[in-house]
C-alpha cells in the first residue's frame, strides 16, 4: 500500500492540521515581532523555526536538480519583471546589512515554501487533488502575510501563490516555488 | 517538459499576476520577507557625535487632484527608506477653495529653532508640512479616522518613545501620539499643518505616556497551545500513515 491510496481522511486530518499549525505559527510571529511588525528579523526566526519543526515531521519531496533551478529561475523572473516595470529600481536602498538581511530573508521564505508547496501542498494533493492544493497552498500563502501587512496585500499574494503553486506542479518539488519565493525576496532590496 | 495541469497553472499564474500589477499595483512590501533595515536618521542638522551616511533629508512633494470641489485620497513619503516623513490626506478632508483642481502637499524637514518645546527635546527633524492650492493655504476640514495622518520615523527605536509635538503660535504643543511600527510614529487626525516633530519627553513623563509594546504574551501563549495540540495530530496521523505505507 502506498502514501497515495491511504483512505483521504488521514490527509483531511494531516491538512487541517498543519493548516491550524500554519494559523499559529504566523500568531507567534505576530506576538513576538509586537510592534516592530514585519520589520522584525527575530520575530521572522522564530516563525521559520516553527515551520522548520513541521516540515522535519512530514518530510516533503526534495529535489535540487538543473530543471528543477531553471524553473525556479524563471518564476523569480516572472515575480520580479512586473515591479521593475510598474515600479521601477529605488532611488534609495535600505540601510545595514545586505548579507544578514539576505540570510534572514532566505530563511523565511525557503522554509514558508517548504511548508507550503512541500508539506501542506502533499496532504492537500492526496486529499483533494492537485488543483485544490494549488489553489488551498496559494490561500494560505496569502492569508499568512495578512496579520502582518494588511489585506491590500491580498490579492498579490494570492497570485503569487498560483505561481508558486505552478511551480510546484511543473517541477514535482517545493524546491522551484523556493528558488523563485527567495529570488524575488532578495530583489526586493533594490525595488521600489 | 511541462504536464498539461502545470503548462495551465503556470498561465493562470500568470495572468492573475499581471492582472493584479496592471488594476492594482500593491503597496510596499513586493510580496514577502522580513523588513528591510531603515537607512540611518538623516538630520538637517545632527546632534554632535552623531554618525549618519552623511546625506541630507529629502523633501516630500505630492500633487493630490481635486475633483468636483473635493480632494482624492493621497499620501506623500519622504525618499529615506524608510520614509521620515508620511503623510496620508483622506478623500474630502481638505478645504479646497473653489476653482481648485489640485493641492500640492510638501513636507520640508527644517533643524529645530527657538521656540523649542519646554519640556523634552526634539529627537527627529521639524516638518513643515504645507498644502497649497496654487498659493493659498489649504486647511484640514476632516476629522478623525476621515481627516490627515501624519507619521514620523524617530532616528531609533528606543523605548519609551517620543511623542508628537506641534508648533503653535503659543509654542509646542503635545499631539496624540500612537507607536504604528518598530520607530514609527504617528498622530492620526491632525487638525493643522505646519511644524510637526518628535520629543523625547523626560524618562518618567514619557514612560507615562508609553503605548507599551513589546511581546503580546496572550497571543504568544494562545499560538503555542494551537502549534502543540496541531504537532500531535500530525506526528500520530504521520506515524500510522508511515506504518501502513511500509
Amino acid at each position: 500500500m502506498t502514501i497515495a491510496a491511504l483512505p483521504r481522511s488521514r490527509s483531511v486530518a494531516e491538512s487541517l492540521a498543519l493548516g491550524a499549525a500554519l494559523a499559529a505559527a504566523v500568531a507567534v510571529r505576530v506576538a513576538v515581532a509586537g510592534p516592530g511588525g514585519p520589520s522584525s528579523i527575530g520575530a521572522g526566526l522564530v516563525f521559520a523555526a516553527i515551520l522548520a519543526l513541521y516540515v522535519g515531521a512530514c518530510r516533503p519531496v526534495t529535489r535540487v536538480d538543473r530543471r528543477t533551478v531553471v524553473l525556479g529561475l524563471a518564476g523569480a523572473a516572472v515575480l520580479v519583471v512586473p515591479a521593475l516595470l510598474v515600479r521601477g529600481v529605488a532611488a534609495q536602498h535600505p540601510g545595514g546589512s545586505y548579507l544578514r538581511w539576505s540570510v534572514a530573508v532566505a530563511m523565511v521564505a525557503a522554509t514558508e515554501e517548504a511548508f507550503l508547496r512541500g508539506a501542506l501542498f502533499a496532504a492537500l494533493d492526496r486529499w483533494r487533488g492537485t488543483d485544490v492544493a494549488v489553489v488551498g497552498a496559494a490561500v494560505a500563502f496569502a492569508a499568512l502575510h495578512v496579520p502582518l501587512y494588511g489585506w491590500h496585500v491580498l490579492p498579490l499574494d494570492l497570485a503569487v501563490g498560483l505561481l508558486l503553486g505552478a511551480l510546484r506542479v511543473a517541477s514535482g518539488s517545493w524546491t522551484a516555488p523556493a528558488i523563485a519565493h527567495v529570488g524575488a525576496d532578495l530583489a526586493g532590496w533594490w525595488l521600489v | 517538459m511541462v504536464g498539461v495541469t502545470a503548462r495551465r497553472w503556470l498561465l493562470a499564474a500568470v495572468a492573475a499576476l499581471a492582472a493584479v500589477w496592471v488594476v492594482g499595483p500593491a503597496t510596499a512590501p513586493i510580496y514577502d520577507g522580513i523588513g528591510s533595515p531603515d537607512q540611518p536618521y538623516r538630520y538637517v542638522k545632527a546632534p554632535p557625535g552623531y554618525k549618519g551616511d552623511g546625506k541630507k533629508p529629502t523633501t516630500a512633494t505630492q500633487v493630490i487632484p481635486v475633483v468636483n470641489g473635493k480632494n482624492r485620497a493621497g499620501y506623500l513619503n519622504s525618499g529615506e527608506y524608510g520614509p521620515q516623513v508620511d503623510v496620508y490626506v483622506q478623500p474630502g478632508s481638505l478645504g479646497v477653495p473653489p476653482g481648485a483642481t489640485s493641492v500640492t502637499l510638501k513636507a520640508t524637514p527644517l533643524a529645530p529653532s527657538a521656540p523649542l518645546p519646554k519640556v523634552g527635546t526634539i529627537v527627529s527633524n521639524v516638518y513643515r508640512i504645507t498644502a497649497l492650492a496654487g498659493t493659498t493655504p489649504v486647511p484640514i476640514t476632516g476629522t478623525g479616522e476621515r481627516g490627515v495622518y501624519i507619521q514620523l520615523r524617530a532616528p531609533d527605536a528606543r523605548q519609551p518613545g517620543p511623542v508628537f509635538e506641534h508648533r503653535t503660535a503659543a509654542g509646542w504643543q503635545r499631539e496624540k501620539t500612537a507607536r504604528s511600527g518598530n520607530d514609527i510614529y504617528q498622530s492620526p487626525g491632525i487638525r493643522e499643518f505646519g511644524d510637526w516633530a518628535l520629543v523625547k519627553l523626560p524618562a518618567a513623563a514619557s514612560a507615562k505616556r508609553s503605548a507599551g509594546g513589546g511581546v503580546n504574551v496572550g497571543l504568544l501563549a494562545a499560538g503555542i497551545g494551537v502549534l502543540v495540540l496541531a504537532g500531535v495530530i500530525l506526528v500520530i496521523r504521520l506515524r500510522r500513515t508511515r506504518g501502513v505505507a511500509l
